[in-house]
């Protein structure tokens, strides 16, 4: 049997002594699935759990390489796009590329290709302090998609985007996981994928929708 | 009186302390009785020297490019652009002495002080600089009022500055490590010129204050001072890191790597003071102690900014933990310990770095 593409286990977050995220186990196989939860539930939370961008207790592993024991390889395993992307006000779009590139690798599509599709190529080279959410947007979420990582998760992919841009982002996570065998995790109050599983944050838990997975 | 509200009053409140500071070392370094042969001497300086004079001019050129880039700059803000339907409408005389107005009430401490020197150079019949200067000053009055002009009769054109700023991003990228000093020269460039001022002065300090012959250990007792100067450049970082730099946690760098990138960051913030260094001792001190200035200060630098990696340390603690580290660190250099300073110095840093980086949380007052 294939190990699962992410395992948390015995994950336990808290802030001083208050406990905002409880997993005991949760294990997900390759799909695309969808975060649920109201505001301050701790999807966001949850998220860079996953990622391991933030400290917590217990075991977090990705295609069975742990993030504790081998943070680096971790890290090549998985992207993530924040909700609200900050970057440094004077780095260019194309500095932002460049250093994920250079960090992450190239990836398995040419992401020159995805930046002419979206429309970023029109103000690359302008520092982001002169970007809108929606521009800001678009360039954090070429970013998840440099490397070869194996999970990908999206916070709130589609807030400020145009219409336009929404189904482009579909076609590309559609893309990503029948193509390259990508597993998603996308926190958002617009269905992504027609296929996708619905998971809740509930109780401090991750959860199926429609009960424990 | 409105455009000296929004041009003249807020270009001096926004350069109160370099305004201060220029005025100190023109007034306030020297007793009172001695004030007038002091600038009389500065001024029959420079009035008698060429190369002095050139120098004088390229730092009031400098000052009229700050001038003429404020005004640009306020004419480009948002907040501006009703500027552009009352200022904008002007022509003629009108229009001209407007901006005249502008630029002169902005200028005018250069104005004043070559207001007096041209005065001096033809009394003491140096004709040839007091016209030089009156050519300059000329140039310097009139040649913005033109750039002024254009941006008025342009609203939303990008700047010549702006569009080389642009050639130079599609040329290079900027690395990792040097973000922190792109950040200071973007938004903390006063901090960062004010650091600079000090620990120049205390690098003229202690080289004049060491008795002759040149002693290492009071050098390094300086040069501690330099880095104390630096404690809130090194305290602000961690505030960058965590505000705007928090995606660099997923990058998939060795820990090495990323400690790297922060020493050779903090060796370039410091490379003014190397240099300034090497050349104030290079007659005394041989490399391996321009080598021990060098790696003693990146040490130091380097654990002060690994101690952030311990949340709970807010300023104060922060800053008592310097001071011990300086304290330990100076008996250390009065027992010739240099080079064990710097290692045990290396060592501390990189195990706190590699214990905590990925323990690391921002405090959750400084991120909300």
């Amino acid at each position: 049997m294939s190990a699962p593409v992410l395992r948390l286990k015995n994950v336990i977050k808290a802030y001083e002594d208050h406990v905002v995220l409880n997993i005991p186990d949760l294990q997900l196989d390759y799909g695309t699935y969808w975060l649920l939860g109201g505001n301050g539930t701790g999807k966001t939370t949850s998220m860079k759990v996953m990622a391991a961008l933030i400290p917590s207790e217990g075991e977090i592993s990705v295609e069975n390489v742990q993030a504790k024991q081998q943070p680096v390889h971790f890290r090549r395993l998985v992207n993530y796009a924040e909700a609200e992307p900050v970057y440094p006000g004077f780095l260019t779009g194309k500095d932002l590329v460049s250093l994920y590139l250079k960090t992450k690798g190239k990836g398995y599509k040419d992401l020159e290709q995805i930046i002419q599709l979206l429309g970023i190529h029109e103000f690359i080279h302008r520092p982001v302090s002169g970007y809108s959410s929606g521009m800001l947007k678009k360039l954090s979420l070429v970013l998840a998609f440099t490397g070869t990582p194996r999970l990908i998760l999206l916070d709130e992919p589609l807030i400020t985007l145009d219409v336009q841009t929404v189904p482009l982002i579909n076609n590309l996570v559609e893309e990503f996981h029948t193509k390259y065998g990508v597993t998603f995790i996308i926190s958002s109050h617009q269905p992504v994928s027609g296929s996708s599983i619905r998971l809740q944050v509930q109780d401090k838990n991750i959860v199926a929708a429609h009960g424990v997975i | 009186m409105a455009l000296s509200k929004i041009f003249t009053g807020r270009f001096y409140a926004r350069n109160a302390v370099i305004f201060f500071l220029v005025f100190y070392f023109f007034f306030g370094i020297v007793p009172g009785n001695m004030l007038l042969s002091y600038h009389l001497t500065l001024i029959r300086g420079f009035t008698g020297s060429p190369d002095f004079l050139c120098l004088v001019l390229l730092g009031w050129a400098v000052y009229n490019a700050k001038c003429t880039l404020f005004v640009l700059k306020t004419l480009s803000a948002r907040e501006s652009l009703y500027l552009y339907s009352t200022l904008g409408v002007q022509d003629g005389m009108n229009k001209w002495s407007t901006w005249f107005r502008i630029h002169f009430s902005l200028y005018l401490p250069a104005l004043v002080y070559s207001g007096l020197a041209v005065w001096i150079a033809l009394k003491d019949r140096h004709i040839g600089a007091a016209v030089t200067i009156i050519l300059f000053q000329l140039l310097m009055s009139v040649v913005p009022l033109f750039s002024y002009d254009r941006k008025i009769k342009n609203p939303g054109t990008t700047s010549l500055f702006i569009r080389w700023q642009q050639k130079l991003n599609r040329l290079f990228t900027k690395p990792l490590w040097a973000y922190y000093l792109y950040e200071l020269l973007n938004n903390g460039s006063r901090s960062l010129f004010i650091t600079k001022g000090v620990t120049g002065l205390i690098i003229i300090a202690t080289y004049s204050l060491m008795e002759q012959p040149y002693e290492l250990r009071f050098m390094l007792v300086g040069l501690l001072l330099v880095l104390l100067a630096h404690t809130v450049l090194v305290f602000n970082h961690r505030q960058f890191d965590d505000l705007k730099l928090s995606m660099s946690i997923q990058f998939p760098l060795p820990l090495w790597k990323r400690y790297v990138q922060t020493s050779l960051g903090y060796f370039v913030l410091l490379l003014p003071e190397f240099i300034f260094l090497i050349v104030r001792t290079i007659q005394v001190a041989g490399p391996l102690d321009q080598l021990l200035f060098i790696c003693l200060s990146v040490s130091m630098l380097v654990m002060w900014r690994m101690l952030l990696y311990f949340p709970r340390l807010d300023q104060d603690k922060y800053f008592r933990w310097v001071l011990i580290s300086v304290v330990v660190s100076l008996f250390m250099i009065l027992s010739y310990l240099y080079w064990y300073l710097v290692i045990a110095l290396q060592a501390l840093a990189y195990v706190i770095f590699s214990m905590r980086y990925y323990k690391y949380e921002p405090p959750l007052a400084e991120v909300q």
